[in-house]
């Protein structure tokens, strides 16, 4: 039975894959992230890792800081799941409330299904109550760490906790794999990672240029979260090289509005959003989503280069992540009408997964904050089911076309 | 090149070269008559100094008002020194005073490869008004001493003797005229502590203020006790050049919080108003290079002098 969800699984990855590749226009450079997409779905490829003598740690989340675990010498991995298949097993144990992220990444725990086997230890930050209950069914299968995240962002004391907490996330790191997290391994891995960002800022400027389509451009940023930050940087300069030597995507490119998707996590292989939005004929110029530019969108800061400092940089950076468990949460507010004046943006798509619930609460703010610029925002409540695509799509080309009719105009 | 960078040798061509007694007044020495020609006070004032090329505003209404300079001169001083805090606020502090070169070296070297400090908002807040008791205490001591000396002509005698022991107790005058530096001489010279007065010995004591709060907290000495610096930064409020946030491009991140050496809060807070540097900022501009949205900039009045160049991921 196990088998069987195992080939689901794959084959759902696949199909998603194959799609993406069939309308990519030949881009070459994409087939990087197709290639990795495919290894994902084969049962064995976090193996290589293990065979070289380095950790796997599964992180459920983007606010475990994976600076921290690669200072170590282990490899992070994100846990969270992405398929329906997944969700029924889980709602033997899960709430039918909770939302369908949470449910696939019990539901992969529970079948032993990758990367759950492989992960020689998993860190579950406390950014929504699923993930920090679900912390307790994970715990059976493999080491669980709680990552505790403060409500707050901005008060000092928030601050404090936070570094400390992350003093002994970094005390259990070394102890599992027995290597000391120095100041310049440190300093390394910050650097790497920081490599990523300034590489995923210029494949998002040629985004927003129309230079490649919003799903092919997500693809890429989702393979981040799998793939090490130096070769991930290395070949998305070569997919941005490869980019700007042809042009603009779609010839009409200028003609579709231009969209940006806020929200929770679009995860390999639930694209039907990106597919429905471009389909209806608007072009996604831009992300904000866990799962994309929310978190390679600022780099770490680095002023002081003692361990200390060096810690403090990425406890501020992390921080510093518009995540909706922060409350207030200004800085999310502020970043997307950041994005929105610098991108040109006509229309906000707000992803909800059903049962998220900081992400779902938020949205009264951030609609208002977005209205008050004068911008529609189209708040789309989804699950892994297929089911609902066809009104997804009624919606999103009603949004597409009245953003087309408000230019004119 | 980095903004630090830029800064430090500015510092020392301004603040180091020029500043500084023995090297400033073997290389300024040549070029003195042109000095005079460029610098209105330089011209009419008996230089003692050539290189002292700062205005000290208590040192001068302490000269003023005991007869060392004209008392005429006070005026053409303090609508200069008003002038030019009026211009650009507190930015010489950070970009040529000799001690800010002094204190941001240090910074560098805790940044280097030791651990962060700061003080506490709470205590940050209660002693940031230290500095101006100080220029209070210290300017009304100049002129009681001036005052004593129009009403008694005996007490002018007086007078002449303590007002430079007074510069004497200042750390600026320890490192700038030869009469604060010769108590140190004198101690090398003697290796002993009997020799010292107790106005150097005060000196001493402002230096050791000094050394201690630069090695522990960035601008210790800058954001609380100077007494210069708090003319300045009167004007700071108000001041043509300025700090200012493009509100829209800010990120809420807080990086401009973690680069500020006077622990301004300011360009994160505000979303308001336009205008961040507080009356502490002495416009070092770091700041702006760790901002990530390119949301600060420099302005002379609402025109952008300095914005950063290019965003951080065009960076090399």
């Amino acid at each position: 039975m196990v088998e069987a969800l195992l080939t689901d699984l794959a084959d759902a990855v696949r199909r998603c894959t194959d799609r993406l590749a069939s309308v990519s226009g030949g881009v070459q450079a994409l087939g990087y992230y197709h290639d990795l997409a495919r290894r994902l779905a084969e049962p064995s490829w976090l193996s290589a890792h293990r065979d070289g003598g380095r950790k796997i740690v599964g992180v459920l989340c983007g606010l475990v800081p994976e600076e921290l675990i690669r200072a170590a010498g282990a490899v992070p991995v994100r846990l969270c799941g992405s398929f329906a298949a997944t969700v029924l097993p889980a709602e033997e144990v899960c709430p039918s409330g909770v939302c369908p992220l949470v449910k696939s990444s019990v539901g992969l725990a529970l079948a032993a299904a990758p990367p759950f086997p492989y992960c020689d230890a998993i860190v579950v930050p406390t950014t929504c109550d699923g993930k920090k209950k679900a912390a307790e069914i994970l715990s059976r299968r493999c080491a669980t760490w709680v990552l505790e995240v403060p409500s707050t962002s901005q008060a000092q004391g928030g601050r404090g906790s936070w570094i400390e907490h992350l003093w002994s996330l970094l005390g259990r790191l070394e102890s599992l794999t027995g290597r000391k997290i120095t100041r310049k391994t440190l300093e390394l891995s910050i650097a790497s990672c920081n490599k990523k960002r300034a590489a995923y800022r210029r494949l998002s400027e040629l985004q927003a240029h129309g230079q490649i389509w919003g799903r092919d451009a997500l693809l890429a940023t989702n393979m981040a979260l799998y793939d090490e930050p130096d070769s991930w940087a290395a070949q998305t300069e070569r997919l941005c090289d490869e980019l700007r030597g042809r042009g603009k995507i779609d010839d009409r490119m200028d003609t579709r509005p231009r969209l940006i998707l806020t929200g929770a996590p679009i995860l390999l292989p639930k694209y039907k959003l990106p597919f429905l939005i471009e389909e209806s004929g608007g072009h996604i110029v831009g992300d904000e989503l866990c799962s994309g530019g929310k978190t390679l969108w600022d780099p770490v800061f680095v002023w002081n280069h003692s361990l200390d400092g060096l810690l403090a940089a990425i406890a501020d950076k992390y921080l510093s992540v518009a995540c909706p468990c922060f409350t207030p949460n200004l800085s999310r507010t502020a970043r997307l009408l950041r994005i929105v004046s610098e991108l040109r943006v006509e229309g906000v798509i707000y992803h909800v997964l059903t049962g998220c619930h900081p992400y779902g609460m938020e949205f009264w703010s951030v609609e208002k904050a977005l209205s008050a610029k004068g911008l529609p925002v189209l708040k789309i409540e989804t699950d892994y089911g297929e089911e609902d695509v066809e009104q997804i799509r009624t919606r999103v080309e009603a949004f597409v076309e009245m953003l087309a009719a408000r230019r004119i105009s | 090149m980095k903004i630090g960078s830029l800064r430090l040798v500015t510092q020392f061509v301004l603040g180091g070269l020029l500043n500084f007694t023995v090297i400033g007044g073997l290389m300024v020495a040549p070029f003195l008559p042109i000095l005079r020609l460029t610098s209105v006070v330089r011209s009419i004032a008996p230089t003692e100094n050539p290189g002292e090329m700062h205005l000290c505003p208590l040192g001068v209404v302490g000269r003023c008002l005991t007869g060392t300079w004209p008392v005429v001169l006070l005026v053409p001083v303090l609508l200069g020194v008003a002038l030019v805090c009026l211009a650009v606020g507190r930015m010489l502090c950070g970009w040529a005073c000799p001690f800010g070169l002094v204190q941001d070296l240090f910074v560098r070297i805790r940044n280097w490869r030791f651990s962060p400090r700061e003080l506490p908002g709470s205590l940050h807040e209660r002693l940031l008004s230290l500095k101006y008791v100080l220029l209070f205490l210290f300017t009304m001591l100049a002129v009681a001493l001036g005052a004593s000396m129009v009403v008694d002509r005996y007490a002018g005698t007086l007078v002449k003797e303590c007002w430079p022991t007074m510069c004497q107790a200042s750390p600026y005058c320890v490192v700038c005229f030869p009469m604060g530096a010769s108590g140190a001489a004198e101690l090398l010279r003697s290796f002993s502590l009997s020799t010292v007065g107790p106005w150097t010995a005060l000196a001493f004591l402002v230096w050791a203020i000094f050394l201690i709060g630069a090695a522990r907290i960035p601008r210790f000495w800058c954001r609380y006790f100077c007494w210069v610096g708090a003319v300045s930064s009167m004007a700071s409020g108000v001041s043509l050049v300025a700090l200012r946030k493009d509100t829209d491009r800010c990120n809420h991140c807080g990086y401009c919080q973690r680069a500020c050496a006077v622990q301004n809060t300011r360009p994160m807070d505000e979303m308001t108003t336009d205008r961040v540097s507080d009356a502490n900022c002495v416009l070092c501009l770091d700041c702006i290079e760790a901002c990530p949205a390119g949301a600060l900039s420099l302005c002379a009045g609402k025109r952008r002098i300095f914005d950063g160049g290019k965003p951080w991921w065009k960076r090399s």
